[in-house]
């Protein structure tokens, strides 16, 4: 029997491997939305920017030889892109939806035409060797969990270690206080003499790095090149894991795990070759996604000025 | 040694400011000494509250110079007020709701953004003011779980946390209750007595000369006149602010009700947002010209109950009739079909929609509109909305005006006209005078008294003893959600009324 043989150690083994390594560029933009949401500004045009960073990235690496200059200047695109966004959400006031909305497409469109411009119509783009595993000395040598967890990349690492000084800067530092009472209410904010405008900027800024590192973590640390969309709909699903991580660093790390567990999953159930067209396993991680907010999705409480614009004088 | 022989403390010199057409303030000058109170008087809309907002940074004058302890300074932004020993308690509170005492204070202290957030050193240095200035509150709970009191003692704290000797308090009294009006004086007090300054803006007379050393008088966005409060009389500074004599703003004729019965309701009983069960079989009786004025201890019922009264609010059980006819609770539209108007305590965001313009509010609470085959027709709205804002004296710059940059007194007008042009059979006023100033709560109350001289039956639901006094024909007091007695308010005592809010059956 073939469902036997298919969890058995070995395979759950390179299964959830495979669901960490899936869930780096989760992990970072969610990370990065967590602290944007906090101070008021939600990070929808998050996929457009991990494009850009997933883009930058690839090409810088590719031109220098260098893949951490390339994840610099996936950082740098991913933060430059987000400014557009800033300051027409922020600073001119207008609809975050739409903004991010609009800013997706563009850089969708943007990125194939950059990809096309330089690399040409050929899909077979010149790969480059990615980042390598780096097994943890005693920790990758305990058994299944070892293997699991601490014989990544160093990216995977990276992510963590962020998400957790971030958790840190959130809770225990009045930085973290002072970004969320932004969020909360800006008046009140803007009265304890923070300036809401600086704050929900610079937010934002942080969250389009961490969107540009995903990005860079997709084209250096898996796939090795760049392909069209090759975001596919990540943005979106760190928006998900955001809202069930309740805007803490900390579970979204946990959640981005499972979406990445399920999405390893959903390719090797590909493989196995069923009677199901293949759309429908690319499809099931979003399914997953829609099912899991509806049945955890309550009794959230959002920071009250979420996506609602600040006006310094108003009355 | 008297406050003016020393140098002030802050010293405005021909402040200006415009919003659009509007000058919010001309050429004010002003001078705050310290260990002094200066009460700033003003009807609504005078520039009061504009004004301390450029003090504090918020607003940037057009013109003029702010002179801190005799040397220049500017004041960009709140943060640079408070580096400079100004702190505001502002109308409507700055503090936010999901965090306690310490962490809204905490935001506030000069501590760097990135360093950690030491609650333990906070909440020390916040115990011992407390002592020193006699505040009692509860540092843990998140503060939208207290009272409103509570909130302000938590602003008050925050100032003195900043160390800032020039404090604002931009009516202070509106939401307390006398008991609690007093602790904040004595409070008040103890800060004057450490040398700092305090300006105090209130519309209430009474308390702003029990509390103030001087009195400035703000009219139209100008200082028309200044004076010390030992030497100042209430009818002067009435006339000064509105120029009509006090004698003319407090006295109502009453005419005796008739006997038909108008609105009855029996048995009401409700619950609250919390699920809890606030209203204990309320009944009560309305006659046609009759105002019944419902008195009580906050949260003892009334907001449920002028809910209910009103449809907005389901009764769990109960029986509600208008002139006979059993009234459906089942959706508010059958209320005000049957010629139910109501006045909610909530003008901002009850009342009215702040975002929308004053003809689109003009529409709410209404069945019928100017128009054809469902279409409004937009231009006999306005007319019809702008006529009525004539004839009540709303100040705006127009129907066009979005209602939330209206002042409260302004804002009252427009719903009031909105409910009495449809020629209500019973109105329900909650709280319609709160924070209103003296002109305008006249006008708010006159116009009512008007209502039942027409021949509606009213409820007004007050805090204000003076006023339920004044105007009504009948007191019902009301004690945990339930009727304890009923007065003739010529038969009785302020003091009597007091004794049955706290529970004492008549």
């Amino acid at each position: 029997m073939e469902g036997a043989t298919l969890f058995n150690t070995v395979f759950l083994t390179a299964l959830f491997s495979s669901g960490v390594r899936q869930s780096v560029p989760l992990i970072f933009g969610s990370v990065g939305d967590c602290v944007s949401e906090k101070s008021g500004v939600m990070g929808i045009s998050l996929e457009g920017e991990m494009l850009f960073g997933a883009f930058f990235s690839y090409f810088f690496a590719l031109q220098s030889g260098s893949l951490w200059f390339g994840v610099l200047m996936g950082a740098a695109a991913g933060m430059v892109s987000s400014m557009l966004v800033a300051a027409w959400s922020v600073w001119l006031r207008q609809d975050q939806s739409i903004i991010g909305i609009m800013f997706n497409i563009f850089a969708a469109g943007f990125t194939n035409f950059l990809n096309r411009m330089i690399f040409g119509t050929s899909n077979a783009n010149i790969s480059i060797e990615t980042f390598q595993p780096i097994p943890l000395p005693l920790l990758s040598k305990i058994p299944v969990v070892g293997e699991i967890f601490f014989h990544q990349n160093i990216l995977t690492y990276l992510a963590v270690l962020l998400a957790v000084l971030t958790f840190l800067v959130m809770r225990k530092m009045k930085l973290g206080l002072q970004i969320a009472a932004v969020g909360e209410n800006p008046k009140a904010a803007q009265a304890c003499g923070i300036s809401v405008y600086r704050y929900r900027i610079l937010c934002y800024l942080f969250c389009g790095c961490m969107a540009g590192i995903a990005g860079a973590s997709l084209t250096l640390g898996t796939v090795g090149t760049f392909t069209e969309a090759i975001s596919a709909g990540r943005g979106f699903i760190c928006l998900a894991i955001v809202i069930l991580a309740r805007w803490n660093p900390l579970i979204a790390v946990a959640a981005g795990f499972g979406f990445g567990s399920i999405q390893a999953l959903q390719i090797r159930l590909q493989v196995q070759g069923s009677a199901l067209p293949y759309q429908f396993f690319v499809a099931l991680p979003y399914l997953i996604t829609v099912l899991v907010l509806v049945l955890a999705g309550h009794n959230i409480r959002a920071p009250r000025e979420l996506g609602v614009p600040f006006e310094r004088e108003s009355r | 040694m008297t406050a003016a022989e020393k140098a002030p403390l802050l010293k405005l010199e021909g402040i200006t400011k415009t919003f659009g057409p509007m000058m919010a303030n001309d050429r004010i000058n002003l001078a705050l000494y310290g260990g002094e109170v200066l009460a700033l008087l003003g009807e609504n809309g005078a520039g009061k509250s504009t004004l301390m907002n450029i003090i504090y940074g918020i607003y940037h004058p057009d013109a003029g110079r702010i002179l801190l302890r005799g040397k220049e300074v500017r004041i960009s932004s709140p943060r640079d007020a408070l580096h400079l020993g100004i702190g505001m308690v502002h109308q409507h509170f700055m503090l936010i709701g999901r965090y306690n005492a310490v962490e809204n204070i905490c935001l506030i202290d000069r501590s760097r953004a990135f360093s950690y957030f030491d609650k333990k050193k906070v909440r020390a240095s916040l115990e011992a003011l407390k002592e020193q200035y006699g505040i009692e509150v509860d540092l843990n709970c998140p503060v939208e779980q207290l009272g409103i009191s509570m909130q302000q003692k938590i602003e008050i704290l925050k100032l003195l946390y900043t160390g800032a000797d020039i404090l604002i308090l931009d009516e202070p009294t509106a939401v307390l209750l006398p008991q609690e009006c007093e602790a904040l004086f004595s409070i008040i007090r103890n800060m004057t007595g450490q040398g700092k300054g305090v300006i105090f803006i209130s519309h209430k007379l009474d308390e702003v000369l029990s509390i103030s050393d001087r009195v400035d008088v703000l009219s139209h966005g100008r200082v028309c006149g200044h004076m010390k409060t030992a030497e100042a009389d209430k009818n002067q500074i009435v006339h000064m602010m509105s120029g009509e004599n006090l004698q003319d703003l407090a006295s109502f004729e009453k005419k005796s009700p008739s006997r038909e019965v108008v609105f009855a309701c029996e048995g009401v009983e409700a619950y609250d947002d919390r699920r809890a069960k606030t209203l204990e079989g309320v009944s009560l009786k309305v006659h046609k010209g009759e105002i019944v004025g419902i008195a009580g201890v906050e949260g003892n019922g009334q907001n449920e109950l002028a809910e209910v009264l009103s449809g907005v609010r389901k009764a769990h059980a109960g029986k509600l009739t208008i002139q006979g006819t059993e009234l459906s609770t089942k959706n508010p539209e059958s209320f005000i079909r049957q010629g139910i108007g109501y006045i909610p305590a909530d003008r901002n965001t009850v009342g009215t929609v702040p975002d929308f313009p004053l003809y689109e509010n003009w529409l709410l609470r209404k069945l019928h509109f100017p128009g054809k085959y469902g279409l409004i027709d937009q231009k006999a709205l306005q007319r019809e909305a702008g006529r009525a804002m004539e004839e009540f004296d709303v100040r705006a710059t127009g129907f066009w005006a979005r209602s939330a940059n209206l002042s409260g007194g302004n804002l009252q007008k427009f719903i009031l006209a909105r409910e009495l042009r449809k020629n209500p059979r019973l109105l329900i006023c909650s709280y319609p005078t709160r924070g209103l100033d003296v002109k305008a709560s006249y006008f708010v109350r006159s116009q009512i008294v008007a209502a039942k001289e027409q021949g509606a039956g009213v409820i007004l639901f007050s805090g204000d003893l003076e006023e339920l006094f004044s105007i009504s024909d009948r007191i019902v007091v009301l004690n945990h959600g339930q009727v304890v007695g009923e007065k003739l308010p010529e038969e009785s005592s302020q003091e009597e009324i007091i004794l049955m809010m706290m529970g004492e059956k008549a």
